[in-house]
C-alpha cells in the first residue's frame, strides 16, 4: 500500500498539468473558431460581432494571441486556420480544406478579389487552400517634404515631381543623386535607404532586368543570370554612388528620401510620426512604359481546417470575412492593402488630398496589383534564401566580395557564384 | 540486516517528504524529462512544422543530415571561437576584480556594487545599450575607431563576433561574486606566513590563493563552458534568428532554433539537440576529470 503511494501521487500530478495544459481553448460543439494575433484582433472582433449580429447558425468566436499550431497538433484545430500564401501552400497544406469544391458548387465569382492576388493562393497541386484578407506589395515610398524642400527656389524646368508611373529605374538613382545632400565628409540626407538583408528590395532589381529568384518550375535557382546580376549590379552601384544608405529606417527617420520596396505593414508605424508627409508610387520600371511584375506578393488568409466540423458554417463566415462586408470593417478599421477590387475602387472615390497616407491609391490599385508575382513556392525557399544567398547578398554590400581592382560587376559575379553553388548544393539533398 | 520497523511520526514524515518532492519532480519531468524523450524521440522520425504531415520514422537519416550540413559545422566553429575567447578571458577579468575588492582598500564595497549592477541588468537591456556603443553607423565607440580608419560594429559582419566577445567580458557578475565569497574564506594567516617566509605576491597567489579557491575556480570552469555554448540570447538579441549580418552570429544554438522552428525541422533540430548534448556531455566530463585531479581538497 505505502508502496503505491508516490506513484501514485506523481501520476496525479502529472495527469492534473497535463489536463491543464490541454484544455484550454480549442472548438467547442455549436461554434466556429479561429485564431486572431495582437496586430489583428481589432478588425477580425469587429467583423465577428458584425457577423453574429447576423445571428448565423454557428456563431463564430475569436480566439485571440492563441498557439495555433499547438492547437492543430492537440487535434483540435481551429475552424479556421490563418496563414498565408507561401504557408498554404507548405506548412498548412495538409490541414487545409480545398475550398474548390465550395467555389464551384456555389459558382463563387473569385473574380471579386484582385487577380494576381487570387492566382497566389492556387497551390502547385491546382488547389485553393484560403481566401485573400489583406495583402502586402512592394512598392516606391517617398518623403514628399524632401522633395518639396529640393524643389524650393529652383525653377519649374529644374524641379523634381514626386515620384509616378512613368519613373524609370534611370530617373530614380537620378532622384537619389539630386536628394542627397552632403555635409562636410558626411551626408545629410540620403536619396535612398536599401535593404539588402532580405529579398523585399533587390529581387525588385532583379526583376526589373528580367531575372527571378528560381525557374519557372522551380528546380533551380536562377540568381546568376546575367538579368540577375545586372540588377543586384543596379543596387550594388546606387550604394557604390553614395546616394543611399544601408542603414536601417533612415526612411522613417527622415534621414532618406525614398524606400524601394518596403512593406505595408509599415503604413501605421509611418503614420504615427509627427509630421512625416509620405506617399506610395508604382515601382519604377526598366524601360519606359514597359512594366513587368517585378513586385512580391504575399496575402494573409484564413483556410478552413479539414477537421472542422462546421465546414459550411465556416465557408459561410469565409465568404462574410473576406467579402465585401468584411473587407469594408477591416479596411475602415486598419490601413491596409485590400484584396477586393470594389474595395480598392471605393476607397479611391474620396478626393486624394483628403486620403490618409498613402495617398496616392491610384498607384496600387491601378496599377502596381496588376504587376505582382509570388514568391516561389519551392519548400525549402525560405531556408535556402535564408541560410545560402542572403549572407552572400550582405556581404557584397558590406564590400566582402571586394578586392583590389575588382569592379562592381566583378563583385556581383563572384557573390551570385558563391550563393548559387552553395544553394544548389542544399537543393540536391534539402533538409 | 533487518530493517528496523519506522514510527508512525516517521512513516507521516516520508509521505510528507515526498510529497514535498513530488510537486518539483512532476515539474522537472513535465518541462525537462518528457521533452528530452520527445526530441530523442523525433530526432529518428520526420517530424516538422508542416502540420498534419502523418509521423514516420527516419532511422539515422536527421544524423546523417545534421553531419553533412556545412552550416551545422561553421556555426560550431563560431561557438567554439566564442567559448573559447569570452570564456577564459571573462573568467579572468572576474577573478581579477574580485581580487581588487576582496582587498580592504577603502572604497572597494562601493566597488563591488558597481560591478555586481552588470549581472542584475537583464540582458536584453545591455545588449541594447552595447548595440548602440557598437552600431557600426552611429554607435559611440564605433564611430571613434572609424575615426580612426577601423571599421568596426555589431553589424558588420567581419567584426560582429569580435563585438559579441568584447561585450561579454564586462558580463561577469555572477563568476566574480563566486570568486569573492571563495576567497573571503581564504585564512589571512596563511597570507601572513607566506609573507614572513619571503614569499612573493606572485608566490602566494600561486600557491595559497589559486590551490584555496580551485573548487569554486573548476566550477567556474564549468559555468563558463556551459554558458559559452549554450549562448543564445546576446546571439539572438545582436544578430536575430538568422544570425546577422551575413550569418556571421549564427552560432550552433541559434542554428538548431532555426533549424526546428523557422525551418520547420523538429526531426533535424532534435538530431542537433542530441549531438550537442554528447557534445557538451563530454566536454564537462573532461572538466570533472581534470578537476579530479586539479582541486585541492584538503584545503583547510
Amino acid at each position: 500500500m505505502k508502496k503505491r503511494v508516490i506513484p501514485v501521487l506523481l501520476g496525479a500530478v502529472l495527469a492534473a498539468s497535463a489536463c491543464l495544459m490541454t484544455a484550454c481553448g480549442g472548438a467547442s460543439a455549436n461554434e466556429l473558431t479561429l485564431v486572431a494575433s495582437t496586430s489583428t484582433k481589432e478588425y477580425i472582433q469587429k467583423v465577428c460581432d458584425a457577423y453574429n449580429a447576423q445571428d448565423p447558425e454557428v456563431p463564430v468566436r475569436p480566439l485571440y494571441n492563441a498557439n495555433q499550431d499547438g492547437f492543430i497538433s492537440a487535434k483540435k484545430a481551429p475552424d479556421l486556420i490563418f496563414t498565408n500564401n507561401l504557408d498554404a501552400e507548405n506548412k498548412y497544406h495538409y490541414v487545409l480544406e480545398d475550398l474548390s469544391p465550395y467555389i464551384e458548387a456555389e459558382n463563387f465569382d473569385t473574380s471579386i478579389y484582385y487577380e494576381d492576388v487570387i492566382d497566389s493562393l492556387y497551390t502547385s497541386d491546382g488547389t485553393i487552400r484560403g481566401l485573400p484578407v489583406t495583402c502586402n506589395l512592394s512598392l516606391l515610398y517617398y518623403n514628399k517634404t524632401m522633395f518639396d524642400e529640393y524643389n524650393e527656389g529652383k525653377p519649374k524646368s529644374e524641379q523634381l515631381g514626386y515620384p509616378d508611373e512613368t519613373w524609370t529605374l534611370a530617373d530614380f538613382a537620378d532622384a537619389c543623386e539630386k536628394l542627397t545632400i552632403k555635409s562636410g565628409a558626411g551626408v545629410a540626407q540620403y536619396g535612398a535607404e536599401l535593404t539588402d538583408n532580405w529579398w523585399g528590395e533587390w529581387l525588385i532589381y532583379v526583376r526589373s532586368y528580367g531575372g527571378d529568384f528560381m525557374n519557372e518550375d522551380e528546380t533551380d535557382i536562377t540568381l546568376d543570370s546575367e538579368a540577375a546580376k545586372q540588377g543586384f549590379e543596379f543596387m550594388y552601384d546606387l550604394l557604390l554612388s553614395g546616394h543611399a544608405t544601408r542603414v536601417a529606417n533612415q526612411f522613417s527617420a527622415g534621414e532618406a528620401a525614398m524606400l524601394m520596396g518596403g512593406h505595408v505593414g509599415n503604413w501605421l508605424s509611418y503614420n504615427a510620426l509627427e509630421g512625416f508627409e509620405w506617399d506610395v508610387a508604382p515601382l519604377p520600371t526598366l524601360n519606359k512604359g514597359e512594366r513587368l511584375a517585378t513586385s512580391e506578393i504575399t496575402a494573409d488568409v484564413y483556410g478552413i481546417s479539414n477537421t472542422s466540423r462546421h465546414k459550411d458554417a465556416a465557408w459561410d463566415f469565409l465568404k462574410f470575412l473576406t467579402g465585401y462586408e468584411g473587407q469594408k470593417i477591416i479596411n475602415e478599421t486598419v490601413s491596409s492593402v485590400s484584396c477586393l477590387k470594389q474595395i480598392g475602387q471605393e476607397k479611391m472615390q474620396t478626393e486624394r488630398n483628403e486620403r490618409p497616407n498613402p495617398q496616392n491609391l491610384e498607384a496600387i490599385y491601378d496599377v502596381q496589383l496588376n504587376y505582382v508575382k509570388p514568391l516561389p513556392t519551392y519548400r525549402y525557399f525560405r531556408t535556402m534564401h535564408d541560410n545560402y544567398v542572403a549572407p552572400c547578398v550582405t556581404r557584397l554590400f558590406e564590400g566582402q566580395y571586394a578586392s583590389a581592382g575588382s569592379s562592381a560587376a566583378e563583385q556581383v559575379e563572384a557573390m551570385v557564384a558563391e550563393a548559387c553553388a552553395d544553394a544548389r548544393n542544399f537543393m540536391r539533398n534539402p533538409s | 540486516m533487518q530493517r528496523r520497523k519506522l514510527t508512525h511520526a516517521e512513516r507521516r514524515e516520508t509521505k510528507l517528504f515526498f510529497l514535498f518532492l513530488a510537486v518539483p519532480l512532476a515539474g522537472l519531468v513535465l518541462f525537462y524529462y518528457l521533452p528530452a524523450v520527445m526530441t530523442l524521440f523525433q530526432a529518428f522520425t520526420n517530424a516538422s512544422g508542416y502540420v498534419g504531415v502523418e509521423l514516420e520514422w527516419n532511422g539515422i537519416q536527421n544524423f546523417v543530415n545534421v553531419v553533412n550540413d556545412p552550416i551545422v559545422w561553421e556555426s560550431l566553429g563560431r561557438t567554439l571561437v566564442y567559448a573559447v575567447t569570452s570564456g577564459p578571458v571573462s573568467l579572468i577579468v572576474s577573478l581579477i576584480v574580485a581580487l581588487l575588492i576582496a582587498t580592504d582598500v577603502r572604497g572597494a564595497k562601493k566597488f563591488r556594487f558597481v560591478y555586481l549592477l552588470v549581472f542584475v541588468l537583464p540582458g536584453f537591456a545591455l545588449a541594447a545599450l552595447y548595440k548602440n556603443l557598437f552600431d557600426e553607423n552611429y554607435g559611440l565607440i564605433s564611430s571613434l575607431l572609424r575615426d580612426m580608419g577601423i571599421r568596426f560594429g555589431y553589424n558588420y559582419s567581419p567584426t560582429a563576433m569580435a563585438t559579441v566577445i568584447l561585450t561579454s567580458f564586462f558580463t561577469f557578475g555572477l563568476k566574480m561574486l563566486l570568486f569573492y565569497v571563495a576567497l573571503l574564506g581564504v585564512p589571512v594567516s596563511y597570507y601572513e606566513a607566506a609573507e614572513l617566509e619571503g614569499a612573493s605576491k606572485w608566490t602566494r597567489f600561486i600557491k595559497i590563493t589559486i590551490p584555496a579557491i580551485s573548487p569554486v575556480l573548476f566550477m567556474n570552469i564549468l559555468l563558463t563552458i556551459i554558458d559559452a555554448f549554450k549562448a543564445f540570447d546576446i546571439m539572438f538579441l545582436f544578430g536575430g534568428e538568422n544570425g546577422d549580418p551575413a550569418q556571421s552570429l549564427m552560432v550552433f544554438s541559434l542554428y538548431l532554433r532555426k533549424t526546428a522552428i523557422t525551418g520547420n525541422n523538429y526531426g533535424k533540430g532534435s538530431a542537433m539537440a542530441i549531438l550537442y548534448f554528447f557534445f557538451l556531455l563530454i566536454l564537462v566530463g573532461i572538466n570533472m576529470l581534470l578537476s579530479k585531479k586539479y582541486v585541492n581538497k584538503d584545503w583547510d
